[in-house]
């Protein structure tokens, strides 16, 4: 497996020179030491896509650096009782609701909703910073702002104290408004690899 | 209720004249249609294999009550000799998809493999490639340039042909789920998995796609399908994030789901967001509790890394404008443009382009290459080296102004491709009856 | 001229001639299969590459073969069962026990639910149980034009019931969601509107006979007849329906009209009088004059709806309604929804169903409850041209004259499930507690 991890990594760089020079723009990135706390915003899987580009970092180790949690209960708890020993210093919330899941995902939008707000308000007790991280490409529906992913914008980019988001995402400048309104930082990527390389910079062992 | 009666023989000349006028047309009417229906059903597709092909089964190789069936068909087998893993590639799970079947085309007539083994069904479900969309009005046949020639290909239905299954149940219980479909569904080859060996013929098909993949212990298996593009899930690949705790259920009945020890969900957001330079393609996860599809089941009853590919088809999407062949294999449409502008489709659809059928079948063979080689990476022991006409080199041909599905074709007739022509049917057919 | 405009133009032609041709043959039918064959040609004139129609049209015909098959199989067993003397003594025993109006109406408004949840199938209701609420219900004073209100909104209501809602599962298929979560979303509803119905066509009622006048009406006992001929064909036809539920991979698949032709032998073994061979066919023959009108319905349906299809009226119809502002969907949506029944029966649920799932689903509404609201909607179609297929089958049952103030009688039921529907519509996520 480690033999695949190295292998992978190398490869990576092969095939994707590009992505070695992360292409970051707008406001400078902020760090954060380890743990941190991985969920979803939605229950789509960007989340998991976050884990994958973390991982291929090879800089921090699940369940040790940081961990993620998507079950809707589960991650309450979570925050509390942190399955990797300490506290979380903090929550990065990935956004993206589940396509799939057409009534077949276990669970509605409104209960996401519902959830999230409980899942900010412990963040909030526990002064635990929450970033907002949108990096799942063609989720959004701009100018339609009932979409489950412009609800969760909504919810969850104004209580974060750090945005960082694909390019392509902030087409219609939604980000940069919401980073205005809010005086909330916002940091643009070109490409969701990119958050490979930029993980490492922004969490500290 | 009352029952009036209706007398034939009694009433006036012209009544009866006008009744044998209106069954004469009507004949006539059943006459063309048969003979149309009839065509569809007996057309056999003629491919040129490649030389590296290896061994052809059958579907009834591995579930033997399939032998006689519509539902059998070929399975063609490229194995390099060299140790690595095994790719199942499964075209036409949906006729009414046809991009999915040139692709499968296009790689068998194409491929090269180097290491490991290749397995491609052109025609997962050959039965309901037989028969037209009933009531959807779909061409029986669509055409591809080629400088030999036109090349005929069949569309065909999203379902198993009722002549060779039916009746269908009131509704549909999936097997071993116990999840209710819709009651055609018994008919979908892609809601019937994993299969029952003893089951309707669909389901033993379904069976037949499980024992490949058991039995040739398939590594990374990979079905072609295409998605209307008002539904979300069109242009991404579909992976399980969790699978079914086999052990568990079969000591206790009870379906549970645990993330499993390699990730098919991290290889396709790699595969995805790698070919996002290419074309757009983002990655889903597939619902534990969705039943019956490929990618959950052939990820709960296998070992193998399983991957669903959509590419954007707006024939499915109903409210097209008229129904021509051209439609299908140009997919220019006004309505849809008007939804897209209104923001509800799921693709950035532009009629001046519209979604060909070239595009579509490119997306195929990318994503698959994709896919296949983000699994080498992530396991190398499940490392495959094929290559296979790719969406780049179909691109750069249509910007010369050449039918690029066509020109990776090759003749059947042509002396030096006759012993590696091969007649897709049901049943093994010899190439020189057909041509 | 633009695609809008020219199937527009075959729209207006569709329309005229349907009207036309229904004013001069007097048979909606027949009708509609003109209308297809006139804009099937008009669309080939119009788009010269669409190709022969014939085809299709023919194709069409057998959209809902399955459907007819069900409404025959069916109308044979009520038949026989009704010679028994089965459905009389039934009959005379309500009246005998059960002298509330209220409680009565109750029972015969569940009664009536179970073929029509049990088969998807409205008319099924009609025919098992229309003509004993008839008699029933005109023998204690409820007015023919109530009593056919009566039987045609517990019709629709029990096609819409659970466990089997055609329109739903048919709109589950095609957004790739399970067919589970439906029960409470649609039964109370069903339950409100049902009693609301009751209520609606009992308010007045007033039963001026004693029940010993009316059993002295009705039609006498059948000698021999018991409660275990009368129950076990029913029972028969209930064990069916479990075993395929529940027992569904023991068993082969029967279907629908095979599970009714068995429940017909059961009838006939349990049949206490002697009738000859000679008056069975007698029977079945009446029985096919009974349901042709109806066979021809749905069948006629099929090749419209194919031609629609084919020419790009269809998709301007469904892109028109799923592009429309939210607000005028709501507004718009108890006309649209049921226009659209009345015109693709069934397939409503594909060409204007699926769209509106998928588009609700990116405004980011529940779509389960959508879906089920939907569900609700389209049956209320069931009583409008060119199909109104229960409709027309209650005031054949009844012996009602008059549609159009049969009509105008059943708007008050009809509006009170649309208008919870709506509401369901507007406030999903009020009622996703439900599943």
């Amino acid at each position: 497996m480690k033999k695949g991890v190295v292998v992978l990594f190398f490869l990576i760089l092969a095939l994707v020179p590009v992505q070695l020079f992360a292409a970051v723009s707008g406001d400078p990135i902020k760090n954060y030491d380890c743990p941190f706390l991985l969920t979803s915003a939605g229950q789509g899987p960007g989340s998991k896509q976050l884990r994958l580009l973390i991982n291929l970092s090879k800089a921090f180790t699940l369940e040790k650096d940081f961990f993620l949690e998507d079950e809707p209960l589960p991650r309450l708890a979570e925050i509390d009782n942190p399955i990797v020993g300490e506290p979380y210093t903090v929550l990065v919330m990935v956004i993206g609701t589940t396509d799939k899941g057409l009534g077949a995902s276990g669970i509605t939008i409104e209960d996401e909703i519902n959830n999230l707000k409980e899942v900010i308000a412990k963040a909030q007790s526990k002064n635990l910073p929450i970033v907002a991280v949108s990096i799942e490409q063609d989720k959004r529906k701009p100018g339609i702002p009932t979409n489950g992913n412009e609800r969760i914008i909504d919810l969850v980019c104004p209580v974060s104290e750090w945005m960082v988001v694909l390019k392509a995402n902030n087409t219609d400048g939604r980000f940069t408004e919401i980073s205005q309104k809010y005086g909330i930082p916002l940091t643009i990527v070109d490409s969701a690899m990119d958050f490979s390389n930029l993980c490492k910079e922004i969490f500290i062992k | 209720m009352s029952a009036k009666k209706h007398v034939i023989w009694g009433s006036t000349p012209g009544r009866f004249a006008g009744k044998i006028i209106i069954l004469v047309i009507a004949c006539v009417f059943a006459a063309i249609a048969g003979y149309e229906f009839w065509t569809l059903r007996h057309y056999k597709e003629v491919i040129v294999v490649s030389e590296d092909l290896t061994e052809v089964k059958w579907f009834s190789d591995y579930v033997p009550s399939l032998k006689g069936t519509w539902l059998d068909t070929p399975v063609f087998i490229f194995d390099s000799g060299v140790e690595g893993g095994t790719v199942f590639v499964n075209g036409c799970p949906h006729p009414y998809e046809p991009a999915s079947t040139v692709a499968a085309y296009l790689m068998l007539e194409n491929i090269k493999v180097d290491k490991g083994k290749v397995i491609i069904v052109p025609r997962a479900n050959y039965s309901g490639s037989t028969e037209g969309m009933l009531g959807d009005a779909y061409p029986m046949f669509f055409h591809v340039d080629t400088d030999f020639g036109p090349v005929k290909f069949r569309i065909g239905d999203r379902y198993a042909n009722p002549l060779d299954q039916w009746p269908d149940p009131y509704t549909y219980v999936n097997y071993p789920s116990g999840q209710n479909l819709a009651y055609q569904d018994i008919r979908n080859l892609n809601r019937t998995y994993p299969g029952r060996e003893n089951g309707t013929i669909t389901e033993r098909a379904a069976y037949a796609v499980m024992e490949i993949i058991r039995q040739e212990g398939v590594d990374i298996a990979i079905d072609m399908h295409e998605a209307e593009i008002l539904y979300p899930v069109t242009s991404t690949y579909v992976a399980p994030a969790k699978v079914l705790d086999r052990e568990h259920f079969e000591e206790t009945g009870e379906m549970v789901y645990v993330e499993p020890e390699k990730s098919s969900l991290d290889i396709a957001m790699m595969a995805a967001m790698n070919i996002g330079n290419t074309f757009f393609m983002k990655s889903e996860a597939s619902p534990n509790t969705l039943h019956g599809l490929s990618h959950r089941e052939w990820a709960d009853w296998s070992d193998a890394l399983t991957f669903l590919m959509e590419t954007p088809e707006i024939f499915i999407d109903k409210i097209t404008g008229p129904r021509t062949e051209a439609l299908m294999t140009e997919g220019k449409d006004h309505f849809l443009q008007v939804v897209t502008d209104k923001g509800l489709t799921y693709f950035p659809y532009e009629e001046d382009f519209g979604t060909p059928l070239w595009y579509r079948a490119g997306r195929h063979l990318s994503g698959a290459l994709e896919v296949i080689n983000w699994a080498g990476v992530f396991y190398p022991e499940m490392e495959v080296i094929v290559s296979w006409p790719t969406y780049t080199e179909l691109e750069a041909l249509e910007n010369q102004g050449i039918d690029s599905v066509g020109a990776f074709l090759h003749d059947p007739n042509d002396p030096a491709n006759r012993d590696r022509a091969y007649v897709i049917y049901h049943k093994p057919v010899d190439v020189d009856d057909v041509l | 001229m633009s695609v809008t405009m020219l199937t527009l133009i075959l729209l207006i032609i569709m329309i005229a001639v349907f009207v036309v041709s229904s004013i001069f043959l007097k048979s909606p039918d027949i009708s509609m299969v003109i209308a297809g064959v006139v804009i099937a040609i008009c669309g080939l004139i119009m788009f010269p590459e669409l190709g022969s129609p014939v085809r299709y049209l023919v194709e069409g015909l057998f959209v809902n073969m399955d459907l007819a098959m069900l409404f025959i199989a069916a109308s044979i067993f009520i038949n026989i069962y009704s010679n028994s003397g089965a459905v009389s003594t039934l009959t005379r025993g309500i009246v005998k026990y059960i002298h509330n109006k209220w409680l009565l109406m109750i029972i015969m408004g569940v009664l009536m639910l179970i073929p029509g949840a049990l088969t998807g199938a409205g008319s099924v209701s009609i025919f098992v149980l229309g003509g004993l609420v008839d008699t029933v219900f005109s023998q204690i004073g409820i007015t023919k034009r109530r009593r056919t209100v009566f039987i045609f909104f517990f019709a629709i209501l029990s096609a819409a019931a659970p466990p089997i809602n055609l329109w739903t599962m048919l709109m589950t298929a095609q957004a790739n969601m399970p067919y589970v979560g439906f029960t409470w979303l649609l039964l109370i509803p069903i339950v409100i509107a049902g009693a609301v119905c009751i209520i609606y066509c009992g308010w007045g009622a007033k039963q001026d006979k004693t029940p010993e006048q009316i059993l002295a009406e009705l039609p006498p006992e059948t000698p021999g007849m018991t409660w275990w001929r009368i129950v076990l064909p029913i029972v028969a036809i209930i064990i069916l329906f479990i075993l395929g539920l529940y027992l569904p991979w023991g068993l082969p698949v029967l279907g629908l009209p095979l599970m009714f032709i068995l429940a017909a032998v059961v009838a006939f073994l349990c049949n206490p009088k002697k009738t000859t061979f000679k008056e069975y066919v007698g029977i079945i023959n009446n029985t096919m004059e009974q349901v042709f009108p109806l066979v021809a319905n749905v069948l006629s349906i099929g090749v419209l709806q194919s031609a629609m299809a084919a020419t790009g009226v269809r998709g301007l119809l469904g892109s028109f309604c799923v592009g429309l502002p939210l607000v005028a969907i709501y507004c718009t949506i108890l006309i649209f929804g049921p226009i659209m029944q009345g015109c693709f029966n069934y397939g409503v649920s594909v060409v204007l169903g699926g769209p509106l799932i998928f588009m609700f689903n990116t405004l980011g509404m529940d779509v389960t409850v959508i879906c089920a609201a939907l569900s609700l909607i389209f049956p209320l179609g069931d009583s409008l041209p060119p199909s109104r297929i229960v409709g027309r089958l209650a005031c054949v049952e009844t012996g009602e004259k008059s549609y159009l103030k049969f009509f105008a009688a059943a708007l008050f039921p009809m509006l009170v499930l649309g208008g919870m529907a709506v509401f369901m519509i507007v406030k999903p996520a009020w009622f996703a507690f439900l599943y």
